[in-house]
């Protein structure tokens, strides 16, 4: 019994852990990435090229004075960063990391994945109320309405990969795609679940509610220190979540790239880390160039676009499906 | 005779695909040409759908027999298809009655006509309903789309609140329905009315079989005292009569009736009473007929409450939609004493009363449709009733025709309304019931006065001047009169109503034998 | 054991907020009360082993009702009214009915349900091994997906016609049809503008 508690608590650690460091890694590599792309060096002053740079932030953002505003909801105001930073971590609990790794093997892992995404929006709205200022609850509203509108097309497009798997276990969806990758028949799919992707983290081109030239900084403006890092730390977070989730339905997972001789050699768990990697430069590439949508824009795309796109795009697969007869049972 | 038997539902299917091609096609004529109105051609299609499922159901239509299908949730049987075949015709004469009210009112929206097929479908799926399951869900759909219909006057204030009140008071009778059906479920652990029969029908006269099963607590306290199951059916049927708008679960009617568009008030008030009272009559008939022995009284004591309120209320009420609205409330009563009667009788009864008041709910709100004034307030819908003083100089015929479906309403010989209501007193009586009766033919007396106080005002106002109404159209005029010598001769004649309620009786308890 | 110290944990917390939903005067702190029901007793689902039906409560209950409840909640300007003055009005009436519905449920609920367990009536409780459970047993999920689309057809065709029904519904309600449009750009013609079709004086 305890024996099991103390295993339980290793095992969250040994993803926690690395999965924080990560995260603070994530920004050093996102500051560079766009300093390459904008022809400068990014910062290389701390440490050997800069490497440091995250321990810096991290200290400062620790030893800088926590403010509550006077007029806020203390409670609610609290609870929302908090509510963020966990709902990013649970996340992490069902993600096979490599053949039979895997915290909790839930049946239903990819709905407790979007049950996940969709309690974060809770984080938002609270965080933009709880404030007590305009600008904020504007932004709050503005971006969890933009969350919950890509949400949909996510569960279509996630949908149309279960029936190609036949099973909403996430191993058995990596496991599913052991002849071919399903970015090869669903590449509409992958196209549209990135770019929804990008919308639901409220990342760069979508980050309208929350970009610091709009709305000044949206639904963390009166966040300071500690919070505001927790904040900060869930949407990387987050950011690693969603690469992991794409890799997992379209790419394949901890699958190597062809199953033979040179790609055999190395674990499942360093094709997956290759596969996030992946998603992580793509977010940051993103955030390098492409200019950013206005909000109409954002709302026309996420529900008169992707919605029946991906649903038409369902309705194809499972036609092939079962008219020749390849649904997986 | 029947390639499978599912191919019973091929009505319901043709309605449901037809409403979702109704929609596309509505939908894309009418943004891609800037709004264009096509409210009519939407109505004509509608109708014409209509009558194309009549077509089909009464292809289908079986004579004796009775049978499940859908894994025992839905029931093909003699009153179910007769209802909807009831309904159906009567929905299509209501289409045809509000086309130029919705023209007039400037209610613009082609989806009104769909909202009402939506309607009729949730109602032809509660007629054929074997599982509690198949019932809420069907009655979510037909309350759902009126809840829209009761809201769709976007600029008066009366329409938007009677939506509101109405959408608060029937989720919460729905959600009181599925708590019923939910503890039902966990006593019984089946959903379906056929089950729920075969395990509850005999309640009473199982006593002695179990009597000396004195370890099994359960089946002892079930069957014999049945605490559990009445408090649920209790629920299941608050909410049913809540839908019915009985006393003391009538407040929202009224302002409901007030407030929506006319045309929507007719549909509440005529169409979906014979489906819910359907509905009452499998779960209470059917599956669970001994507990309503046990409290008949009950049910007796509400049928009253509601005749005496929509007597007495009635008297004060200087607005015509809120008299009628009184007086189907007053309605519902007279049927639920024939309900609470538990004989072959009262049953056969209780199906007289629903076709007459379906046909004379249909006559008078017709003529309540038709009459627009003619000059100065040409939009004005809620009639106070001094609106229609002096309709005998303007427009004879149609006061005549007013007062006479007034007078069948009210009991009054010789219209066929008497009958029906005589027939109610006299299975009332004969289950000695005899104070109910008094009661009610005394509340009967007395709410025939707003009746005779309209045919007062039309014909002997000593006003000078009266409000002069545009006159109606001849198509439409045709079918107020058809109607009211239907009535008219249904007195002389009602053998047409006898026979179909004692075929529909009979059929009904000779699958409980 | 720890099964039951899960299950009466959840039940303490749903019957606390489901209170609090009631009682609290701000109407932020209802919704946020009523997420929390939601989220404990679907918490008490996965403990019945329902996982698809809990995630699924959690997915459209709590993301996307409440998330509306809550928009409209906040956009509403409501002032929080002080209720203490006026309940005590209706309290003699109310608790009256409120405390006969209880009782009535305390007898008959469990008087209903007293069987008899022939396996559990010993304190050494020796229960039988279910072991064809162990070997090939249906997930929730799967059980669900037998019934839903065989036996219950109708019922899931009836309501995706409540839920057709739901979607246009307010949209006629709302939808402002107007014939002038509002002006909107094309982005595609802007962005293709080239160098040689640009006027400048």
């Amino acid at each position: 019994m305890i024996i099991l508690i103390i295993c339980t608590v290793l095992k969250i650690l040994a993803i926690v852990v690395p999965l924080l460091i990560s995260v603070a890694y994530f920004t050093i590599a996102e500051r560079k990435i766009m300093g390459i792309i904008q022809r400068r060096k990014g910062p290389n002053v701390i440490g050997f090229l800069g490497l440091l740079q995250p321990l810096a932030d991290g200290l400062k953002l620790f030893v800088k004075e926590t403010i509550f505003p006077s007029n806020s909801n203390l409670v609610i105001f609290l609870i929302a960063p908090m509510l963020t930073f966990i709902l990013s971590l649970i996340g992490w609990a069902v993600l096979p990391l490599s053949k039979q790794i895997v915290l909790s093997d839930l049946n239903v892992g990819v709905l407790y994945l979007f049950a996940t995404s969709s309690l974060s929006v809770y984080g938002i709205i609270m965080a933009g109320w709880s404030s007590n200022s305009k600008y904020p609850f504007l932004g709050a509203l503005r971006s969890a309405a933009q969350m919950i509108s890509y949400e949909v097309s996510i569960g279509f497009i996630i949908i149309n990969v279960c029936i190609c798997a036949g099973s909403f276990n996430l191993s058995s969806i990596v496991l599913a795609q052991q002849n071919v990758w399903f970015i090869v028949p669903l590449l509409p799919m992958f196209i549209i679940f990135c770019v929804s992707m990008l919308a639901e983290t409220n990342r760069h081109p979508f980050d309208l509610p929350e970009a610091e030239a709009e709305l000044v900084s949206g639904y963390n403006v009166e966040y300071s220190a500690m919070t505001f890092a927790l904040f900060f730390l869930g949407e990387y977070a987050n950011m690693l979540l969603m690469s992991a989730f794409v890799s997992i339905l379209f790419l394949g997972g901890w699958l190597p790239f062809i199953d033979i001789f040179p790609f055999n050699v190395f674990p499942g768990s360093l094709w997956f880390s290759v596969k996030i990697a992946l998603g992580v430069v793509f977010f940051i590439v993103t955030r390098a160039t492409l200019p950013r949508y206005r909000y109409d824009q954002l709302m026309y795309i996420g529900w008169k676009t992707f919605l029946p796109l991906s649903l038409g795009y369902l309705l194809f697969s499972v036609g092939i499906l079962i008219s020749f007869n390849w649904l997986p049972t | 005779m029947l390639i499978f038997k599912e191919i019973q539902l091929l009505p319901e299917i043709f309605l449901g695909i037809s409403i979702i091609y109704l929609i596309i096609h509505g939908t894309f004529i009418s943004v891609n040409n800037k709004y264009l109105l096509i409210q009519n051609s939407v109505l004509y299609l509608s109708v014409l759908i209509i009558s194309l499922f009549c077509f089909l159901l009464i292809n289908n239509t079986i004579e004796c027999n009775d049978f499940q299908i859908f894994n025992n949730t839905i029931i093909i049987d003699y009153l179910g298809s007769f209802s909807k075949i009831l309904i159906a015709i009567v929905s299509i004469f209501c289409f045809l009655m509000i086309q130029r009210y919705l023209t007039v009112q400037k209610i613009n929206y082609f989806e009104y006509s769909v909202l009402i097929l939506f309607a009729l479908l949730g109602i032809f799926f509660i007629c054929s309903s074997n599982d509690l399951i198949t019932a809420y869900l069907a009655i979510e759909l037909q309350s759902l789309s009126f809840y829209i219909m009761a809201a769709l006057k976007k600029d008066s204030a009366f329409s938007v609140d009677a939506g509101l009140k109405y959408f608060i008071l029937g989720a919460f009778s729905s959600s009181l329905f599925l708590f019923g059906s939910s503890i039902l479920y966990g006593v019984s652990g089946t959903t379906n009315f056929e089950d729920l029969k075969n395990l509850f029908f005999w309640v009473y006269s199982s006593y002695d079989c179990t009597q000396d099963a004195s370890d099994y607590t359960f089946v002892k306290d079930v069957f014999i005292n049945g605490g559990l199951i009445q408090f649920a059916l209790s629920f299941i049927f608050v909410s049913l009569l809540f839908k019915l708008a009985i006393a003391p679960f009538h407040l929202w009617s009224i302002d409901v009736y007030e407030g929506s568009p006319s045309s929507s008030t007719f549909f509440f008030a005529v169409v979906p009473k014979l489906a819910i009272f359907i509905l009452l009559v499998r779960i209470f008939y059917s599956s669970f007929f001994e507990y309503t022995a046990k409290w008949r009284y009950y049910i007796v004591i509400l049928a009253v409450l509601t005749i005496v309120v929509g007597s007495f209320a009635g008297l004060e009420q200087k607005k015509l939609k809120s008299l009628l609205a009184y007086s189907s409330i007053s309605h519902m009563g007279y049927t639920l004493i024939a309900f609470s009667t538990g004989t072959f009788e009262g049953l056969q009864m209780l199906f007289c009363y629903l076709f007459l008041y379906m046909i004379a709910g249909l006559c008078i709100w017709s003529i309540f449709l038709m009459l627009q004034l003619k000059y100065k307030y040409v939009k004005k819908q809620n009639k106070d009733l001094a609106d229609l003083s002096s309709l005998s100089k303007s427009n004879n015929i149609l006061a005549l025709f007013f007062s006479t479906v007034l007078l069948s309403i009210a009991g009054l010989p010789p219209m066929v309304g008497f009958l029906v209501k005589i027939g109610i007193f006299l299975v009332s009586i004969e289950v000695s019931m005899y104070f109910v009766s008094i009661v009610s033919i005394l509340c009967s007396v007395i709410s025939t006065f707003y009746y005779i106080r309209i045919v007062k005002i039309m014909f002997f106002e000593n006003s000078t001047a009266g409000k002069l109404y545009q006159p109606i159209k001849s198509h439409i005029s045709i079918v107020i009169v058809c109607l009211f010598y239907f009535l008219l001769f249904l007195f002389i004649n009602p053998t047409l109503i006898y026979l179909f309620s004692y075929k529909i009786t009979l059929l009904l308890t000779m699958t409980m034998m | 054991m720890i099964v039951n110290l899960f299950f009466y944990f959840f039940s303490f917390v749903l019957i606390t907020s489901s209170l609090m939903t009631v009682f609290s005067q701000n109407s932020i702190y209802s919704v946020l009360f009523l997420v929390l029901s939601f989220v404990s007793s679907s918490s008490i689902l996965f403990l019945l082993e329902c996982e698809y039906v809990s995630l699924i409560f959690i997915i459209i209950y709590v993301g996307a009702i409440a998330v509306l409840f809550l928009f409209v909640v906040m956009m509403l300007d409501i002032k929080t009214i002080s209720l203490v003055k006026d309940s005590l009005k209706y309290f003699p009436f109310g608790s009256f009915i409120g405390i006969a519905f209880l009782i009535e449920i305390l007898l008959v609920v469990p008087s209903t349900f007293e069987a008899i367990n022939p396996y559990n009536i010993s304190f050494l409780c020796n229960f039988h091994l279910d072991w064809f459970n162990k070997l090939d047993y249906f997930t929730e999920i799967m059980s669900v997906g037998h019934l839903l689309y065989t036996d219950y057809l109708i019922q899931f065709l009836l309501s995706g016609n409540i839920l057709l029904l739901a979607t246009i519904g307010p949209v006629t309600l709302v939808l402002i049809r107007s014939i002038k449009t509002t002006k909107k750009q094309i982005t595609f013609k802007q962005l293709s503008r080239t160098y040689n079709s640009v006027l400048y004086i």
